[in-house]
């Protein structure tokens, strides 16, 4: 077997780990109940709904339906296991196509194995069932297409663009990258060539194309909405990395230290600079870009590392059989769905304690007008379908009405006014840490009830 | 550097506006003034918390701020203090020289010079104050720069070190740079050569040099067990760098891109891969490296840019024209900084409460002894040598063992049991900033408000009571 069948084989075990023991993403729940309602109607659903007591009747910016109905879907014919296999194989996909990216910019063995297990590192807390899998291995399709070298995709951009945003609201970075790679190849020709126009029409389709979902231009708009960091962490809203992610720590701080040492303008390619740079600053703005940076940079630092130390041309990495690569995933994915169905691990693993407290909720026939100190926990009220339940606020975060949002930050986090809120809201429940509205234990109108996990449900009397 | 001094010109007014006249933004001053003043009264350094913390009374303790303290004790107001902060000014001022100077001996284009100079003046934007930590700063450029050295100069290196590790403990990166160049060196020659030897001998009289002050060893030891204490989860300075911070966006930020970008490393000089390795994961590890980061990076991204846009250096300059660079620039920089001191000290930012002044000197003239906590454990300085004032935790920080911080978190954020805490510490007195939950908290379970400014509030248990003469009183501790 050659050195690189064994490389390849090797990348694949420890991705194949890496997406065995993730974790269930916290908004699983929401991805399933959203899918479902979708394909029980056969149409998007229109407003928040009667779940939601406070915005009840605010239009629902259907971003990412495609990926909550395949969620469904795929939930539905295979359970979580199947969920598992889905994100071993997008996870392998990804992978594969930076190890064939290298292997159109001819790159040695070494610099394809430094590129891999970099993008592996900084994928890390990304691979979470559920969760932006699906991202990364688009992110990777699309890079693919946008690498000048891997010749004939470029415009096949478009309509993965198009499934891309319609799957996830990450997608909206496409037009991004492809702005960049436009600044890059300006800085390379300094005259408007062919590459040039190319690139600006691909990037003016991009915009077209991000906006064609049923959010339409809102989606743009509550994109850059969001930019304001949420320095709360309450919100769901941009998160900037911090050095206490594996991804970070280990993935991308280490990149960089390469990256510096070498000089990305190395790679020659001044497009791939420009686009990875605009990664790493997106990843530090927002940990969940982590990932897709590293998969940006990897090639373009391995193909950097090429050219310093090897400056003769060479023998590129022979391809990997394409059948024995789609073979090795699926037999991987295989193995991780047994792995999870024999271990019964559940969709609600992702808050078992907080979901069980909600069912408690849902039980005792009563009415509740519910606050949860993590909106993404009230997900699982809406998953539940309990009319008795209507949540405050939920992790349809930015479908909700501005006021709402600025009310729940100001309840969470016991600002000024935040007992007015609570009265003019009429919240009669409260799902919490016991560190969490801990104001609430002082008034005689509200009562504690402690719950196994760290939990306290407060009722008002 | 004729570009350079425009930067150092505007940044050197904000700087020096700013330590003497803006109020501080920590309580750090005036536990330093306290240890100062002790210093020169007993002519000798505390080594443990005593009865004016009641939380941590005989906590081993290493002010390793002593020189600064003595400094900040000599300079307590008036003109003293305006020279104190003005020399604490020049410290980051010099810094930022020693970065340009260093660019420029590295055959640096003047335009990519005055560029980092102005990179590594916002990185330390968030940082500077009249601190010991700025203190510090020229010292780390100064050894980077008799570092960059091969010959006889190499031996600065230990001076440097041992002065600075009188100013600031972290005088601990000497001997680790000082090695790190040595092994780069060694990569370089890849033979014993002799500024191999020279450059491993200076490492290891770096190591000695780091315990010439009053604490011999004691000093990297409290450096190192600092860097794995987990009481950093509780002070600001020691959050991981993030994005949303400044001086890391607008500062570090841009000198790390450009560093990734162009590429820093050359074969000459393969000792700067080590030193930007450690500085970069210093940079995402704490907030307060931002600013080191840049003084250590600046000079080689300068380099960088120069060789990668092929830019033309300092000495290209034709020789009838360098007198533009060598005093018109500087005079007219000059000119600059004063227009822009005018401005700031003009600004109305100067006002500014940004410490519970009124609170502090209320309680402070209470009858009775109070066992202080404040919500932000740096006002609690200013009580620091108050007779009959005891505070649960203060800005010293360090020297507080786990506990303390544990029960400081459970308190300040109304955590599980907070007020069992408060109740088993026994405070009688607690400063809180209105509208947070804590200052919330204390009224509903009935403390008494005493006094309340725009931005602070002082509350004692029922029991307690104010001295109605006491209002308008000055402020203790020479604050």
């Amino acid at each position: 077997m050659s050195r690189a069948a064994l490389l390849g084989i090797a990348l694949l075990v420890v991705g194949a780990l890496i997406a065995l023991t993730a974790p269930v993403s916290s908004s699983l729940a929401l991805s399933i109940y959203f899918g479902r309602t979708i394909v029980a109607a056969h149409a998007l659903p229109a407003v928040l709904g009667p779940q939601s007591f406070t915005a009840a009747s605010s239009p629902w910016l259907a971003q990412g339906w495609l990926g909550a109905a395949v969620t469904s879907l795929v939930y539905a014919a295979g359970g979580y296991p199947a969920l598992v296999a889905g994100n071993i194989l997008l996870a392998g996909i990804a992978f594969v196509l930076v190890a064939e990216r290298c292997r159109a910019h001819r790159l040695s063995l070494t610099a394809t194995a430094l590129a891999l297990a970099l993008a592996i590192l900084a994928s890390l807390g990304t691979l979470c069932v559920g969760g932006a899998t699906a991202d990364l291995a688009l992110a990777a399709a699309f890079l693919a297409c946008l690498d000048r070298l891997s010749g004939r995709w470029l415009w096949a951009a478009v309509p993965l663009t198009l499934l891309w945003v319609n799957l996830s609201t990450i997608g909206l970075i496409a037009p991004l990258f492809a702005l960049c790679a436009l600044v890059g190849a300006l800085i390379e020709e300094r005259v408007v060539t062919g590459r040039v126009r190319e690139l600006l029409a691909l990037t003016l389709l991009l915009v077209v194309a991000a906006i064609a979902t049923p959010a339409g231009v809102n989606a743009l708009t509550n994109y850059s909405a969001y930019l304001g960091f949420d320095s709360s962490g309450t919100l769901g809203g941009w998160q900037p990395a911090r050095v206490s992610a594996p991804a970070l720590f280990a993935g991308l701080v280490p990149a960089m230290i390469f990256c510096a040492w070498l000089g990305l303008r190395r790679s020659g390619d001044p497009e791939e600079v420009a686009v990875s740079l605009a990664a790493i600053v997106l990843a530090l703005l927002h940990g969940k870009y982590l990932g897709i940076a590293g998969l940006a940079v990897s090639p373009v630092l391995a193909a950097a590392l090429d050219r310093v130390t090897m400056p003769s041309p060479q023998r590129a990495v022979p391809a990997l059989p394409s059948g024995g690569v789609a073979a090795a995933l699926a037999l991987v994915a295989l193995l991780g769905a047994c792995v999870s169905f024999a271990r019964g691990t559940q969709i609600l693993d992702a808050g078992r304690d907080q979901y069980a407290a909600i069912d408690r909720l849902a039980r005792d026939g009563r009415p509740h007008r519910l606050l949860c100190l993590n909106p993404s926990w009230c997900n699982y009220a809406l998953l539940r379908g309990a009319p008795s339940l209507q949540v405050f606020f939920d992790g349809r975060q930015e479908s909700y009405p501005q006021d709402v949002r600025d009310d729940f930050v100001t309840i969470v986090l016991g600002r000024p006014q935040w007992l007015r809120r609570v009265k003019s809201w009429n919240i009669d429940t409260v799902v919490t840490t016991p560190n969490g509205i801990s104001l609430l234990a002082l008034l005689p109108q509200w009562h504690a009830l402690s719950l196994r996990g760290n939990l306290v449900i407060y009722q008002r009397r | 550097m004729k570009y350079a001094w425009f930067v150092l010109a505007i940044i050197g007014a904000r700087f020096a506006v700013t330590a003497v006249d803006f109020p501080a933004g920590d309580g750090d001053l005036a536990w330093q003034r306290w240890l100062g003043r002790t210093i020169l009264r007993t002519h000798r350094i505390p080594r443990a918390l005593g009865a004016e913390s009641f939380a941590a009374v005989g906590s081993h303790w290493t002010p390793q701020e002593w020189a600064f303290g003595i400094g900040a004790a000599l300079g307590t107001a008036g003109l003293p203090w305006t020279i104190f902060a003005l020399c604490v000014a020049g410290c980051a001022i010099l810094a930022l020289v020693l970065v340009a100077y260093r660019a420029v001996r590295r055959q640096a284009n003047p335009v990519a010079v005055a560029i980092v100079v102005a990179a590594t003046a916002l990185a330390m934007f968030e940082s500077f104050g009249v601190r010991a930590q700025v203190v510090a700063w020229p010292m780390l450029a100064l050894l980077l720069l008799t570092l960059d050295n091969e010959g006889p100069w190499l031996w600065a290196a230990v001076p440097v070190a041992a002065l600075w590790s009188n100013l600031h403990a972290s005088a601990m990166l000497a001997p680790l740079l000082a090695g790190a160049t040595a092994v780069g060196r060694l990569s370089e020659d890849r033979a014993w050569t002799p500024r191999v030897k020279r450059t491993f001998a200076v490492t290891v009289a770096t190591v000695l040099a780091i315990c010439c002050n009053p604490f011999g060893i004691g000093l990297p030891e409290y450096a190192l067990s600092l860097f794995a204490s987990p009481i950093k989860g509780y002070i600001s300075e020691w959050e991981p760098t993030n994005v949303s911070m400044l001086s890391f966006a607008l500062g570090a930020l841009p000198l790390l891109l450009a560093a990734v970008g162009l590429g820093v490393v050359t074969r000459r000089f393969r000792a700067d891969a080590l030193v930007f390795a450690a500085f970069t994961f210093l940079l995402f590890f704490a907030a307060r490296n931002i600013a080191i980061f840049s003084i250590a990076t600046a000079p080689l991204v300068a380099v960088a840019a120069t060789r990668a846009f092929d830019l033309a250096t300092q000495s290209d300059e034709p020789e009838h024209l360098r007198w533009i660079g060598r005093y018109a620039i500087p005079a007219f920089a000059m000119v600059l900084a004063v227009v822009v001191g005018i401005g700031l000290y003009r600004s109305q930012e100067r006002t500014e409460v940004t410490m519970p002044y009124k609170e502090i000197a209320a309680l402070s003239s209470m009858p009775g002894d109070h066992r202080i906590f404040c919500a932000d454990f740096a006002w609690c300085s200013f009580f620091i040598g108050i007779p009959h004032q005891s505070v649960f935790l203060d800005g010293r920080a360090d020297p507080y063992p786990v506990s303390v911080w544990k029960d400081f978190a459970t308190i300040a954020f109304l955590q599980q049991h907070w007020r069992e805490r408060l109740a088993a510490q026994r405070i009688n007195a607690l400063i809180a900033e209105r509208g947070k939950p804590l200052d919330q908290a204390l009224r509903l379970i009935g403390w008494r408000q005493v006094t309340q400014d725009k931005k602070f509030r002082l509350w004692v248990l029922p029991d307690q009571t104010l001295d109605s003469r006491t209002a308008g009183v000055r402020l203790p501790n020479g604050g």
